[in-house]
């Protein structure tokens, strides 16, 4: 089979039997099929078409390979981290002198500034509070979109619409759309992993497939509640048995003894040969897998690098090294989650450190450690929360949700290193300046993979989908 | 080019202008000074943002900003402006950016340009030369010719059932039933055979499987093989369809569609902990073949059809509407109104989908855009659900409804039982507002001393203001009248003295049990006014009182924390002001629960009282008659008062706040009363407030007692009136006021409060279901774009036209329309229920519908492969009173289920997919199937029916970063239906298995082929405890090889093996044990279970797991 490039209308539903039996699903199912195929010399012609995961042309040349997400669940506040606002200091106390939104998640009171102090940073002189001293050591490789906005004050409405480009309905994540588009490089790995994830606020539907066949959907590793060290794959470890390798070999090899005598009572049946394929990836995938999660033969320095040799950020940097070393091996998309801690409504001025405390060493080890082994050329990744945080009070040590306004940074993957885009007014209570709304962001996500946002499509229900919807502009100014 | 950007100087400027000089709304004409501002302000903004895309032929959104006219016909959202309504205008909608619709889209304007827009409509919408009335309005005009095209009209699915004869066919002995006839009659048009019959192992095993979703018995087999009777099958399928297991097969296919889950998964997960009765209602409604009609009207309406007194039927049907409460919900919206919009959309998406197979949910934006659904008709249905109390709030986070269940009886005596206890309530209420009125009624009289005494507090507290402790600074302790005391040094008390790890002879006190008391005797030789300074070390606050001989100086301080408990974060602060007398004073600390680290504390006398006011009024307090009259919880009030009112130059305080604020400047002037006492001394002014708030009293309650409550005439007095009688002011009826309370009206409160407790116990608690009941009942307007905020024509409540004809009479004002929906929807003339319903059965046993796409029948749906056998099945259905049975039975004794799984070569190159249906589709089993038959081998399966496993409670959250359910909820042996369905974290064996997404309505799972499939059947829990369970039972067999593998295979695959099995399997025994032997050797693992157990027990295991994983176990053929 040729490997053209697709176009919408090659996206065609899978709704014939065979290729639905075919297509693997669920989680890391990253199948049989890719494996199969490649064995499989008599194969049917179609043979390619039916590998989902197989690894797809895009539509152009992609600036980026694989993504990583590094996701602040809770909603970090822009203006006490990126969002420098000189006159938020200024009038602190002071009414808003414009309308608060006409829905607000909870009731505000006046003004208030920053509790810490911001510096300009790297040539570029990117704002960083005093939160994030090792980040503000790397601005010079970052892209900050400071006019983020989307359109859910509430975290589960906010997490889908982040995830998934809509707060209203089950859709496809992102991570959906791209391994759908891109299909993935290692087929003994899932193509779409997500670390540590929280099962609240949507759970699940944040990396689901929804409508999309299931084998594009994320592997949770563990979730939240999990310490990093103890997050394990679904039936690999954990209270599952996996035998002695040796014998477990001996029941396979008659296991695949007995299914393929079974072919004399079948006839040929492709389906039943991807399941005898299935078990021996399954047989590789339970060694592999969790030697990828045994970090220790990590240099001391790359530990040290991410924070591992300290109590207060080894578990986000275990996460963030097993996401360079599963987008080393060519996962597509992996989301690494700081769970459900940046909802500062009160105590903003003890738990907004501490948060950063637990994330800056990590990130900043991230995106050196990927730079240094020239990954980061064509990774793209990804930081940033569901909403951004009102400048005005709630409580005296607290701000509320606020979907109008946040900051997200970018690295890598063909994105202009060393700058800062759009802006919030002059509190950071509302994006005002080229706003990017997370349909662009992902529209942008799409265009750095060489996707077109507009053709990546899947009929469902009757009607074409798209991770952007009707919407999307990619935002060129930030492309290198 | 874009024109020069006002500096927000002369706009705010130009905006104060206007605001100054705003005319009424709709001024008849435009001034020169509106028209100057139009020109210089508003039309360069709206040519540098507006007008490139809001002008020409063919404006954006139809809407053109050329002209006045135009912004008032406006376009496809409606008039853009209201002139003089700003919060009307659509124009400020868009450009606050705080809604949907945004304005520039991409850039918001600045703060002062958009002042300026708003300013502008605010100020009329003055326009140079505007012509003053607005074109007629030019909405697109509906199209005058019919609404649906005759294409439209005659699309397969619209058209009515035909009746079709089963056709000719050639070969006359194979059809078994007419429906055998429409499969062969296409099958010999092309030309294949259909396969041949299933053996009959193959046919029981796969209609066992079909019909309860288990495996036959090896004695239900036994005695098939055995029966040569012509009636042989026709029993079998009898002796499926009566079993239980049918409804919990078929039911678990129902819930699929139904998007049955025991959570509601979408953004806040809690527990749908009643939604398990519907599941209930559902296996029972298959078992008892509900016929299908009724059990549409009973999922849709059942609470409004007709009670026929039939307590239990009744109470099924309440059940039965928990189909439409069941979908997954944004709980915590802050915007009530798109929540409920967002519900409402998600129903009819799933009533489309189930009952009509149409994709109703897309014509909410616009007309569906393949399918002849135009948005009113949505909106007609939205209108009928609107009228329906799905949820009880639509607060964040919501709460979805719930219906007791209960005879009428129970409920009415359950009413009469809530009404008494409302009624109790009430009581209590009323006798507190009683209590309240009394107490004050009295405070007023004393307003005078209250005066005094409030002020002395607010000026003790104010001494402290901005003090600094003096306990820093080096020989703070040798100061003239200060006193140190050591807080380990107590007289009295009960606290722990911690006098180790702070360092030499540093000790603290810190805990006490239950209530920590710390006691301290001091002796003072002056009396006055005392601060006191603590040096303390806290992580968390524990706020403590702190008592000065018996009375609560401060009932909460002591309340900061330091950072640690360690001497390094000792912190000195100024606590408290305290009087004291000459000689021996005590203070006391004391705390429910444990202290902060106190190191020491220090009595400092106080200096700052020079006017002396403090001194005046506590010896003009001393001189009040009855001073323990005074109430704590009023004094309080009256503080807080003083407090408020201080800067307030108006208030009737004024005076007072002057003279005790030792103010040099001109007294406020006040009324004549209290301005003779403006240059008096204190205690004159003092004596003059009392006296005028006794008069001022007296007036008041002469006048209302003549039924009077008009402000008091005079200024002055009104002023004085409103310190006593403000419900904001001193004599507030808080809450606090209870404290004042007589012992003997205390005592009355808490007896009566104590009786409501216990009805609210005796309250029985109902079961109660999620279930739906009609609400307000209203019509709604069409949402252009979907959006509450831009609304179009009136849609009024209906059913979907294309289907129902365009002329429908009227829905009733009383009732939502959902019955009359439900009777629409069943009736026999709706050609698509019935056909999407046979079609469903089809699928469910075929694995593939005759129409592929189930849930949608519409253009862009699959057609069907036999429409013929179709609409002959869909009439059946009717024919047979909406039988399902009856359908099932037709179906699995004909000649068509007989077929084998057969492979044909050349009807595999003409027809890969089947569409003809010449050979039986090979199955792997369901999820439900694979645990239920691992569990139905092992002899480990619990037969009982229905109820909950679901470990946390109604409306409780089920997931919040973790799992909050017990981790080995699923490790039950229960049937897999009966195991909970978490929506946003499914069980993982279902989500291996392809169980449908619990979300989204699905008449179709699919089948994948995939790693953690194999992953569980190699490593699972469940596997490994089968194969154990069911090796032991061969094991104790005797020990002759070839007879326990004969048992084996009897009971894993119901049959024997075949010589070359037995072969095989004996050599893999010996080598397994040989290999495990070997291994023990080597495996130094001494946790390793697998040592405990001997290399034939785990021999046997292991070939167990290699059957239970074989493809003739885990498919049906």
């Amino acid at each position: 089979m040729s490997n053209t490039s697709h176009c919408c209308n090659q996206f065609t539903p899978v709704t014939n039997r065979r290729d639905m039996l075919t297509s693997s699903a669920t989680g890391f199912g990253m199948l049989a099929l890719a494996d199969l195929m490649s064995r499989q010399a008599t194969a049917e012609t179609s043979a390619r078409q039916d590998n989902p995961l197989a690894p797809r042309q895009s539509h152009f040349t992609p600036k980026a390979k694989r993504v990583i997400f590094l996701f602040m669940h809770g909603g970090p506040s822009h203006i006490d981290t990126f969002d420098h606002k000189p006159q938020l200091d200024r009038d602190h106390g002071k009414p808003l002198p414009f309308p608060k939104p006409r829905i607000v998640s909870g009731a505000t009171g006046n003004l208030l500034k920053s509790p810490w102090a911001f510096k300009q940073h790297g040539e570029s002189g990117a704002w960083v509070s005093s939160v994030f001293p090792k980040i503000a050591e790397i601005t010079d490789d970052l892209c900050f979109i400071k006019s983020m906005y989307g359109s859910n004050s509430r975290h589960g409405g906010a997490l889908l619409e982040l995830h998934t480009g809509s707060d209203t309905f089950i859709r496809p994540s992102m991570g959906s759309w791209i391994n759908y588009g891109l299909g993935t490089e290692n087929q003994n790995l899932p193509g779409y992993i997500t670390i540590c994830p929280s099962l609240t606020h949507g759970g699940v539907n944040n990396w689901s497939s929804a409508f999309l066949p299931a084998v594009y959907q994320g592997t949770p590793m563990g979730d939240a509640a999990t310490p990093a060290e103890r997050a394990r794959f679904p039936f690999i470890g954990g209270k599952s048995k996996v035998r002695r390798r040796s014998l477990q070999r001996m029941e396979l090899d008659l296991l695949n003894r007995i299914n393929r005598q079974r072919f004399k009572e079948t006839g040929p049946d492709s389906d039943l040969e991807s399941r005898i394929a299935s078990f021996e990836l399954a047989f590789r995938m339970q060694s592999e897998a969790p030697q990828l999660q045994d970090i220790s033969d990590e240099p001391k320095n790359i530990h040290k690098l991410y924070g591992l040799d300290n109590d207060a950020t080894k578990d986000f940097g275990r996460q963030c090294l097993m996401a360079r070393r599963f987008s080393e091996r060519g996962v597509r998309f992996v989301q690494v989650s700081h769970s459900y801690k940046w909802d500062q409504h009160g105590g903003l001025k003890k738990s907004l450190p501490q948060n950063a405390l637990e994330v800056d060493q990590p990130i900043h080890g991230l995106i050196s450690d990927l730079k240094q082994r020239g990954l980061l050329e064509d990774t793209l990744v990804l930081w940033g929360g569901e909403f951004g945080r009102t400048p005005v009070a709630q409580g005296n040590d607290g701000r509320d949700h606020n979907p109008h306004a946040l900051t997200m940074f970018l690295a890598g993957g063909g994105i202009k290193p060393g700058i800062s885009h759009g802006a919030t007014d002059e509190y950071g209570y509302y994006s005002v300046e080229n706003k990017v709304h997370f349909h662009d962001l992902h529209a942008t996500m799409l265009h750095l993979l060489g996707l077109d946002h507009t053709k990546l499509t899947y009929r469902y229900s009757g009607r074409d989908f798209r991770l952007t919807d009707i919407y999307g502009e990619i935002v060129h100014d930030i492309i290198a | 080019m874009p024109q020069p950007v006002p500096t927000f100087g002369t706009s705010v400027a130009t905006i104060i202008g206007v605001l100054l000089t705003l005319t009424p709304a709709r001024a008849a004409a435009p001034t020169p000074e509106d028209l100057e501002f139009f020109e210089k302000e508003v039309r360069p903004l709206m040519v540098a943002h507006c007008l490139e895309c809001h002008s020409g032929d063919e404006p954006e959104g139809k809407l053109s900003m050329e002209s006045l006219a135009g912004l008032l016909t406006g376009g496809l959202r409606g008039p853009a402006l209201v002139p003089g309504k700003p919060d009307q205008s659509l124009l400020v909608t868009a450009i606050r950016h705080n809604e949907e619709l945004k304005m520039p889209p991409k850039r918001k304007l600045p703060t002062a340009e958009r002042a300026i827009l708003t300013s502008w409509v605010k100020r009329g919408a003055p326009w140079t030369n505007a012509k003053a009335a607005p074109k007629p309005a030019t909405r697109p005009k509906t199209s005058s010719g019919p609404l649906f095209s005759e294409d439209q009209k005659s699309f397969w699915a619209f058209r009515p059932l035909a009746a079709t004869p089963p056709p000719p066919v050639k070969a006359k002995n194979w059809a078994n039933s007419p429906i055998d006839r429409f499969i062969l009659a296409r099958l010999e048009a092309a030309g294949l055979p259909p396969a041949p019959p299933a053996s009959p192992l193959a046919w029981l095993r796969r209609i066992t499987f079909d019909v309860t979703g288990l495996p036959p018995t090896s004695g239900e087999i036994e005695s098939f093989l055995a029966d040569e009777t012509a009636e042989a099958s026709s029993r079998v399928v009898d002796r499926l369809l009566a079993s239980p297991a049918y409804g919990e097969r078929w039911g678990r296919h129902w819930l699929d569609v139904a998007r049955y889950a025991d959570s509601n998964g979408l953004d806040e997960n809690l527990c749908y902990g009643n939604a398990f009765r519907y599941r209930d209602y559902v296996v029972g409604a298959f078992n008892t073949d509900l016929p299908y009609d009724q059990f549409v009207r009973e999922q849709l309406a059942g609470d409004l059809m007709k009670d026929d007194g039939d307590t239990e039927a009744r109470l099924r049907r309440i059940i039965a509407t928990g189909f439409l409460v069941l979908g997954p919900k944004m709980l915590a919206e802050d915007d009530p109104r798109k929540m409920q919009m967002d519900i409402i959309d998600e129903q009819i998406d799933t009533i489309g989908k189930t009952f009509l197979g149409l994709t109703l949910g897309c014509a909410r934006c616009h007309d569906h855009k393949f399918d002849p659904i135009p948005t009113a008709d949505y909106y007609a249905l939205a209108g009928i659900l609107k009228s329906t109390k799905t949820m009880e709030n639509f607060r964040v986070v919501a709460k979805w409804n719930e219906t007791e269940l209960a005879d009428r009886d129970v409920i009415a005596n359950q009413n009469r039982h809530k009404k008494k206890i409302a009624e109790s309530k009430q009581k209590i209420e009323d006798d507190i507002r009683h209590a309240k009125q009394i107490l004050l009624k009295a405070s007023r009289r004393r307003a005078g001393d209250y005066l005094l005494v409030a002020t002395g507090t607010w000026l003790k507290s104010r001494l402290l203001v901005g003090q600094k402790p003096l306990g820093g600074t080096p020989q703070a302790a040798k100061q003239p009248g200060v006193i140190l005391r050591e807080a380990e040094s107590y007289d009295r008390g009960n606290a722990a003295r911690l006098t180790t790890g702070y360092g030499k002879g540093i000790g603290v006190i810190a805990s006490g049990s239950g209530l920590s008391t710390a006691e301290y005797d001091v002796t003072i030789k002056d009396a006055g006014n005392f601060r006191l300074e603590f040096r303390l070390a806290a992580v968390e606050s524990r706020p403590c009182r702190i008592l000065v001989n018996g009375g609560v100086v401060e009932p909460s301080a002591l309340g900061r924390t330091t950072g640690s408990w360690y001497p390094d974060t000792q912190k000195w602060s100024v606590e408290v002001l305290a009087e004291l007398t000459t000689g021996k004073n005590t203070i006391r600390i004391d705390r429910q629960g444990p202290f902060p680290h106190i190191d020491k504390f220090l009595i400092v006398p106080m200096t700052g009282d020079a006017s002396g006011h403090l001194a005046t009024l506590t010896a003009l307090a001393s001189k009040m008659a009855n001073p323990d009259g005074l109430h704590a919880a009023v004094l309080q009030q009256w503080v807080a008062h003083l407090k408020a009112t201080q800067a307030n130059k108006t208030s009737a305080l004024s005076l007072w706040h002057h003279a005790v604020s030792d103010a040099t400047s001109v007294p406020p002037t006040t009324g004549p009363r209290l301005a003779k006492y403006a240059k008096q001394p204190l205690p004159q002014l003092a004596a003059g407030y009392a006296s005028l708030f006794t008069a001022v009293d007296d007036l008041w309650l002469k006048q209302t007692a003549d039924g009077k409550d008009k402000p008091l005439a005079d200024p002055e007095h009104e002023a004085l009136r409103e310190v006593l009688y403000s419900t904001s002011g001193p004599y507030k009826p808080s809450k606090e006021l209870e404290s004042a309370f007589s012992k003997a009206t205390k005592e009355q409160l808490a007896a009566q409060r104590k009786a409501v407790k216990s009805l609210e116990a005796a309250k029985p608690k109902l079961p109660l279901a999620m279930a739906v009941a009609d609400g307000s009942i209203e019509d709604l307007k069409i949402h252009i774009r979907g959006s509450y905020l831009t609304l179009g024509d009136p849609a009024p409540r209906g059913f979907p036209k294309i289907l129902a004809g365009e002329k429908q009479a009227p829905l009733s004002k009383k009732t939502s329309g959902r019955l009359q929906l439900a009777r629409w929807m069943t009736r026999p003339e709706n050609p698509l229920a019935p056909r999407v319903m046979a079609n469903r059965i089809w699928r469910w046993h075929f694995g593939h519908g005759l129409v592929r796409s189930t849930d949608n029948f519409g253009a862009i749906g699959e057609r069907p492969t036999h429409s013929g056998l179709l609409d002959w099945l869909a009439t059946e259905l009717i024919r047979r009173g909406w039988s399902m049975k009856s359908l099932h039975r037709e179906i699995l004794l004909s000649s068509t289920f007989a077929m084998s799984t057969r492979f044909h070569q050349r009807a595999a190159a003409a027809d890969p997919e089947n569409l003809l249906q010449w050979r039986m589709d090979r199955r792997r089993l369901s999820a439900e199937e694979v645990r239920d038959a691992l569990l139905f081998v092992g002899g480990m399966m619990d037969r009982r029916i229905g109820g909950t496993l679901m470990t946390v409670n109604n409306r409780a959250y089920v997931t919040g970063t973790g799992h909050n359910m017990k981790t080995d909820v699923y490790e039950n042996t229960r049937r897999s239906i009966y195991q909970p369905v978490v929506r946003s974290a499914l069980f993982d064996v279902f989500q291996a298995f392809d169980f449908a997404n619990p979300s989204l309505p699905n008449g179709d799972r699919v089948t994948t082929t995939i790693a953690p499939q194999a992953l569980f059947l190699m490593n699972s829990v469940l596997v490994d405890t089968q194969s154990a369970t069911i090796a032991d039972r061969v094991l104790a067999l005797g020990d002759n090889e070839a007879s326990r593998l004969t048992t084996l295979y009897q009971s894993l695959l119901g049959r024997s093996p075949d010589t070359d099995e037995t072969a095989q399997a004996t050599s893999f025994l010996s080598e397994y044990r040989r290999a495990a032997v070997e291994d023990d050797k080597t495996n130094n693992d001494a946790k390793d279970e697998a040592k405990k157990v001997s290399p034939e027990i785990r021999a046997w295991r292991a070939l167990c797991r290699v059957l239970l994983s074989s493809t003739e176990f885990v498919y049906a053929e």
